[in-house]
């Protein structure tokens, strides 16, 4: 109640400061009192278990008898020092950036010629069609396609039949399973990225440049293409930074070597009970992804000084509402 | 010389017909203006030329061949964009070299081109600057650099003042006229304004509804609109609803309300008994006589304007409004609202419109 009788008054002071009618005084403590459930928020299921991450992360595990408090490093000298981790790791960067750019080179095409679509409703159509398979959860669309690649029943049998394979092939689980359920769980976020980026076009960019006696391929390549490369950027690396973090994909359909970080820390806590080890390759792919998060953020924030890059931004929030 | 010419072009969008059989002739080194309300249907016509848009009839023939389905990149057609369309993620001299390149000159002709390019329009030093860090006026001025930088055959000009304030409007359209004279290109202009239109064209097309009203000079449409829609278009011109009551040898009285008022008849335009028209007054036209007389009609004065030169006195004449133009420095121009005038058309001023539109 105290919460939507404040609002009111703290909106406009804040939307348009000095013509405020509420006096700065009261403003400020009523901001200040709001900004207790934010902050709050954030310190309870972020900040804490983060730091009880790190904590735990130092820990000592002891073999089937939990952990106990301690300040060792023997976790993370763990996860370096064994081959296996590191190429985990390594792995786990390979496939999210294969994601990435599969991801990319169908999306883009796609939401090209879905983007040119004369007809409002065909676009609408087909974006929905696109994203709509957000409305179903990973794993049972991770499920879905263990089906479709098993060698009983499914694409495998098709294959088999055309007379491409001598018999019935299995790809799930196993690399091809894995690669075909992240693109297909990860494709829509791509999509959703570029079409932003590519409606927001003027299409009299791409007049002007036939005007000027430019070819359909050179218009894409020297106005079309430049003028998409944020939205493409930024659908990049969130498959990128999704690819890293997802769990259920690699687990459902890959084999113990389509196994990426995620799934050893999974097994490191619910398998071997070793938390401590857990959360020190936690903490390790945190560093990684916020290191990564950074850096691309820099290059796709510097991508975005261009004044298009940022009309592109928020044509890009006000199509997906 | 025949260099452009539409041929009963029709455009339609849907069930609405924008460009309705139209036929031009441009000659070599015209400059030819269309000119109408928006929605009339001239951007439209300015695309099809260029390529942007493919016509439905009809044919567009330049310098003798057909064009009509020939692709916009292969025509080699200046446009210059209402909104510019300048490309934002490239320098100035990469947007006018923009035309050569696609064309694979080599790189000394380019570098040639685009510095005359941008010494045409004034921006010599500005190279490297993104569409982004320059002004309207500025963006206007690379916009028109990169269609001439290529040399097209045809300049076309999509209302390429609209976006620009008044002052900048007005050395931008003498800039043009300057460009266009000098460098004797053909070129096509589409506008909704008609002083734009007035000071720039050697010819102009009246458009309205997807056809063509009048074409002819600036001088030629404002002396004798061809109708009364046309005279409502040029701006404060007296179009006032009346009735054809005699007839005589080379002239006619019309009732126009508030008062009979004799026209003198060119052969071209003869009037009828009885004829419903509308009367075509100028506001240059209207004399404040002082006395009654023929042609004249007691007035009260409602609104005068001062523009400087001229005046602007509107007069209520009955259930109507009567503008008059007069220059500052006469007596007329000293009128108060309320005061009650005797003013004056002469009969050879007083033109007769067929009724329709």
């Amino acid at each position: 109640m105290a919460m939507s009788k404040g609002q009111p008054v703290v909106e406009p002071a804040l939307g348009q400061a000095g013509s405020a009618p509420v006096p700065a005084e009261r403003t400020g403590r009523w901001a200040r009192a709001l900004l207790v459930f934010p902050v709050g928020m954030l310190i309870v299921f972020f900040v804490v278990p983060l730091i009880m991450l790190v904590v735990v992360s130092f820990y000592r595990n002891i073999p089937g008898a939990g952990w106990e408090p301690a300040f060792t490093l023997e976790n993370y000298v763990r996860a370096f020092s064994r081959g296996l981790y590191r190429d985990r790791l390594v792995y786990t960067l390979e496939i999210s950036v294969l994601n990435a750019v599969l991801c990319l080179l169908a999306g883009y095409p796609f939401t090209y010629f879905l983007v040119r679509l004369a007809s409002p409703f065909w676009r609408k159509l087909g974006l929905t069609l696109a994203i709509g398979t957000l409305w179903l959860t990973y794993v049972v669309r991770s499920y879905a396609w263990s089906v479709l690649l098993s060698a009983t029943s499914g694409i495998g049998q098709v294959f088999a039949w055309l007379g491409l394979t001598d018999r019935p092939v299995g790809y799930a689980p196993g690399p091809v399973a894995t690669v075909v359920g992240l693109m297909y769980v990860f494709l829509p976020f791509m999509i959703l990225s570029l079409y932003g980026s590519l409606k927001a076009i003027d299409p009299s960019m791409e007049e002007a440049s036939m005007n000027l006696g430019a070819r359909p391929w050179r218009t894409f390549v020297h106005v079309v293409l430049p003028l998409s490369l944020p939205g493409a950027a930024a659908g990049a690396v969130m498959v990128f930074l999704l690819t890293m973090g997802n769990y259920v994909v690699p687990s459902i359909l890959g084999q113990p070597a389509q196994w990426t970080m995620p799934v050893i820390i999974t097994n490191q806590v619910m398998n071997e009970s070793n938390v401590p080890f857990g959360a020190a390759m936690s903490v390790i792919l945190l560093a990684v992804l916020g290191l990564l998060a950074y850096g691309t953020g820099r290059l796709v924030g510097t991508a975005r000084v261009h004044p298009y890059a940022g009309s592109r931004v928020a044509v890009d929030g006000g199509e997906r509402r | 010389m025949q260099h452009l010419q539409l041929i009963g072009l029709t455009k339609r969008f849907g069930a609405v017909t924008a460009v309705d059989n139209l036929s031009l002739e441009i000659e070599r080194g015209q400059f030819v203006t269309l000119l109408g309300p928006s929605g009339c249907g001239k951007t439209t016509v300015l695309r099809m030329i260029a390529g942007l848009e493919t016509p439905d009839e009809g044919r567009i023939v330049v310098g003798g061949k057909d064009i009509t389905f020939t692709p916009a990149n292969r025509r080699g057609f200046g446009l210059v964009f209402q909104n510019y369309a300048l490309f934002p993620h490239l320098t100035v001299m990469e947007n006018v070299a923009f035309g050569l390149r696609a064309r694979g000159e080599s790189r000394d002709t380019i570098e040639r081109e685009v510095k005359r390019a941008l010494e045409l329009v004034r921006l010599s030093g500005f190279e490297q600057r993104k569409p982004s860090q320059l002004s309207g006026g500025q963006q206007q001025r690379v916009a028109l650099a990169r269609a001439l930088a290529a040399r097209p055959e045809i300049l076309l000009l999509d209302e390429p003042l609209s976006n620009l304030d008044a002052q900048l409007r007005e050395e931008t359209r003498a800039e043009i006229l300057r460009l266009q004279k000098d460098s004797g290109i053909t070129a096509i202009y589409v506008t909704h304004d008609q002083a734009e239109a007035f000071a720039l064209s050697d010819r102009i097309a009246i458009m309205n509804r997807g056809r063509f009203e009048q074409i002819g000079t600036p001088a030629e449409i404002y002396a004798r609109p061809a109708n009364p829609f046309v005279a409502r278009f040029l701006g404060n011109i007296n179009v006032l609803p009346g009735t054809v009551k005699a007839v005589e040898e080379g002239r006619a009285q019309v009732d126009v309300g508030f008062a009979r008022l004799w026209s003198r008849l060119d052969p071209a335009h003869p009037a009828q008994l009885g004829q419903a028209v509308q009367v075509c007054i100028h506001p240059e036209n209207v004399e404040v006589t002082g006395a009654d007389g023929p042609n004249a009609t007691l007035v009260e004065v409602d609104i005068v304007q001062f523009h400087g030169v001229t005046t602007n006195v509107r007069f209520q004449a009955g259930e109507q409004y009567l503008h008059a133009v007069v220059l500052s420095r006469s007596n007329a121009a000293a009128l108060r609202r309320g005061e009650r005038v005797y003013v004056g058309v002469r009969p050879e001023n007083v033109l007769l419109l067929p009724a329709s539109a």
